[in-house]
């Protein structure tokens, strides 16, 4: 009999968490327990002691040796001032933008880049999949992509600026607004080293070959040889909107060349390396980057050591230049890109701001204020999905997985409650005096805002998520397999647009916007027209209406779409299965893994 | 003498020891280097190293032994100690360490009456919890080792972590659902 099975409080602890899966969980923890070792420890408290007074005196010694130092080093620093003028010193280089899991190896530490941080000579910046990092060095920005690894194996300044960076695996995007005489930029790869003389260019490398693509300007693309000193003088220059490879195969090429034919150096590599015209798509998207990067991509992504990366982002609510960010386990709340203040709740809805009230679900239906104090509390029936907390007139509307509506005061009292009998599959809609929502059943119920009352009950079948728009009198209607315009108070329908595979929809000013499961975009206007359709791509998802266009991610792009149905910009995103959490006016927010990034329209 | 103090509390072993009798010390240490040791070795999975920070921990008890506020409990004083030996450890190898890799040694080489195929199965579900646990963040491992690792009372563990005992039970529950979570997605449990 082990000590756990005894233990009825720990088990009634597990129990109550895991659920089911309990009994297994609690075996898996007596094994797992069972299985630390005992101590074998042949010191004893003597030793200790011992330790502890060496120790003490080691300390004392080396604070005298500390101080003999310091004093050695100002002096000799004061005797060596007036003799160097100029010295090289390391340039600064800061980090732009860090998002997903970005690492920097220093010595033998690895620490977290963040925004702001700064990236000193022999750093090793990695990116893991999904990962993306910014480093501005003066007149250059390094944008290294995911599953990238970079060393900065030189950083000085003295007039000039002198940076090399290798990279054995990976790929670098570089940008130089304006070399000064006598700088110097180098990347190494494995195979070759580009010199740099202000240009934008990228470089994708592996142990075996390096891919060089120049957008503007000019690089110089030498060979690794072995035995060659003059790698980054001797190479092919590669023009804009011009690509070059040098993989192995290059590289023993050379080598026979001058070894077997006795061809001169420049002569061998001339021959053996060819600069080709760089396809459209690659220079497409790279002229798409070599917009300025750190502007074009806001970043706002939270490390770690203040977001808690255990859960994934659920939310971001934006408020006046704030953000209200949820996970899985808190609500922070962010000023100015930094956290002022957390909970550690379990927020189950996306919160809504209310005249500075943070109107959120936990286990509770609760306000907090902008300062994160709770202001109410009150218990509801059933839980809130995603955004449906619905500000009407002077109330707060709230639905529930329960089928309960519930129409609530400012200062938490529950005015009215409707039992409609069926979980919601759309976010309530203002209709006149009333507000109207679809069960899961298939029923559309106006309910009176005023009075608390249920008005009207209409059987339309299957709807959307969320695909319900008003028009007082009328209203849109979305089906899987239609869109419908009807005049609720006739109970007519006006016109109805046939399409199967409607997967999402949203309102339009003038009409209404679709999305199809296979990768169609339209627009049905106001009388029932199909106005465009476009195909950006399957899986589109997180579509929304902003004044400044239409955004959707499709596959992993992000797209802005004018009214006319024009992509304005598109935009890859670093990581898979992302989503756009928020728009405003100006922003959009979109999750990226667990962190999430913020895109200026 | 020895029995005389293992009459003694911990903190009436503290005085002992800093009026000058190390021997007190001793009691001290056989009470706590066992389950500092299981702590420790929580956070690293590996003896070795497990052992030379139980070491450090006891030598930077005893030099701050002065310090230590007769008022609180012994326990917790030497539980923060060892959670921030284990964390700075933690994070100096971070990256670089291969946790899994030396749980999966030590299994190996630990001894088994069991059936190979039991074994292997048994081996591998430990791991997967070990990986589970593993991968919680500092801040609900803590609470977690302390709580199933140690068998603590959520009061203590407040004292030991400064939070609220609220919180403590929170990041509780969390640790757990995050377990089962994990351990049902890689289909161990």
């Amino acid at each position: 009999m082990n000590r756990w099975a005894d233990d009825k409080e720990l088990y009634s602890e597990i129990a109550e968490y895991a659920g089911d899966s309990a009994d297994a969980l609690f075996s898996l923890l007596h094994n797992w327990q069972s299985s630390l070792p005992s101590l074998r420890d042949t010191c004893t408290y003597k030793d200790i002691i011992e330790q502890s007074r060496k120790s003490r005196s080691y300390s004392k010694q080396w604070l005298s040796i500390v101080a003999t130092g310091i004093a050695a080093v100002i002096v000799i620093g004061i005797v060596l001032f007036n003799r160097f003028v100029e010295k090289p010193s390391q340039a600064p280089a800061i980090c732009k933008a860090a998002i997903g899991n970005v690492l920097v190896q220093r010595g033998h530490e690895f620490i977290n880049l963040t925004n702001g941080m700064e990236v000193l000579q022999s750093d090793t910046i990695v990116c893991d999949k999904g990962s993306m990092a910014v480093i501005e060095i003066g007149s250059a920005t390094l944008r290294i992509d995911e599953n990238s690894k970079v060393s900065i194996d030189s950083l000085q300044k003295t007039q000039a600026l002198s940076l090399a960076a290798s990279m054995d695996k990976g790929i670098l995007y570089a940008t130089v607004q304006k070399l000064q005489k006598g700088d110097s930029i180098l990347v190494k790869t494995k195979t070759a080293v580009a010199g740099i003389r202000g240009t934008s260019f990228l470089v994708k490398s592996d142990s075996k070959s390096t891919r060089l693509f120049v957008i503007d300007g000019k690089v110089l693309l030498s060979p690794r040889l072995q035995d060659s000193k003059q790698e980054d003088i001797t190479g092919v220059v590669v023009d804009g909107g011009k690509s070059c490879v040098i993989d192995t195969r290059t590289l023993r090429n050379i080598q026979k060349a001058i070894t077997e034919k006795k061809m001169p150096l420049h002569e061998a590599i001339q021959q053996s390396i060819s600069v080709s015209i760089a396809d459209d798509k690659t220079m497409k998207v790279l002229h798409a980057l070599n917009q300025d990067v750190s502007a074009q991509v806001v970043i706002n992504e939270d490390k770690p050591s203040s977001i808690n990366d255990l859960y994934p982002i659920t939310s971001i609510t934006p408020y006046r230049n704030d953000i209200v960010v949820t996970t899985n386990d808190s609500i922070y709340y962010c000023e100015n890109d930094r956290i002022q203040w957390m909970h550690e709740y379990n927020p189950v809805s996306k919160p809504y701001v209310w005249d500075n009230f943070i109107v959120f679900q936990s286990k509770m239906l609760q306000a907090l204020d902008t300062k994160g104090n709770s202001k109410w509390e009150i218990e509801i029936e059933g839980s809130i999905i995603g955004d449906n907390i619905v500000p009407i007139r002077d109330k707060l509307v709230v639905p529930t997985t329960k089928g309960i509506i519930y129409f609530i005061s400012k200062n938490g009292t529950i005015l009215h409650k409707v039992n409609c009998d069926a979980p919601f599959v759309t976010r309530p809609v203002s209709f006149g005096q009333m507000v109207c929502v679809v069960t899961a059943d298939g029923y559309l119920y106006a309910i009176d805002v005023v009075l608390g009352v249920s008005i009207y009950r209409k059987y339309i079948g299957k709807v959307l998520d969320n695909g319900i728009f008003a028009n007082y009198p009328e209203m849109y209607i979305v089906t899987p397999a239609s869109i419908q315009k009807i005049h609720l108070l006739r109970d007519e329908i006006i016109w109805k647009y046939d399409n199967s595979g409607i997967v999402t929809a949203v309102e339009h000013p003038q009409g209404i916007l679709f999305a199809t499961a296979n990768g169609t975009l339209g627009k049905i206007a106001a009388n029932g027209t199909l106005e465009w359709q476009i195909n950006p791509g399957k899986e589109i998802r997180s579509l929304q209406y902003t004044p400044k266009g239409i955004v959707c991610i499709a596959e992993n792009v992000f797209y802005q779409i004018s009214d006319a149905g024009e992509v304005l910009w598109s935009y890859t995103l670093p990581a898979l299965n992302s989503e756009i959490l928020s728009v405003t006016p100006k922003t959009v927010y979109i999750r990226l893994g667990n962190s999430f990034l913020a895109l200026r329209l | 003498m020895s029995q005389t103090f293992k009459a003694l509390t911990d903190e009436e072993l503290v005085k002992c020891v800093i009026d000058g009798n190390d021997q007190a010390f001793e009691e001290l240490y056989q009470r706590y280097s066992e389950r500092i040791f299981k702590l420790l070795y929580s956070y690293v999975y590996n003896e070795e190293d497990a052992i030379d920070l139980m070491h450090d921990v006891f030598i930077r008890a005893y030099r701050h032994l002065h310090k230590f506020d007769i008022k609180r409990t012994f326990s917790s004083w030497i539980y923060k100690i060892a959670i921030n030996c284990a964390k700075n450890h933690r994070y100096k190898v971070r990256k670089t360490d291969t946790m899994i890799e030396r749980e999966e040694q030590r299994l190996i080489q630990a001894e088994g009456v069991k059936t190979p195929e039991d074994y292997i199965i048994d081996n591998e579900l430990t791991q997967e919890f070990s990986l589970a646990v593993d991968t919680l963040t500092d801040k609900f491992r803590e609470v977690f080792l302390l709580r199933f690792g140690q068998q603590l009372q959520y009061s203590d563990i407040a004292t030991i972590l400064n939070i609220s005992e609220r919180t403590a039970k929170w990041r509780m529950e969390r640790a757990i659902m995050y377990i089962t979570d994990f351990l049902k997605k890689r289909g161990a449990i």
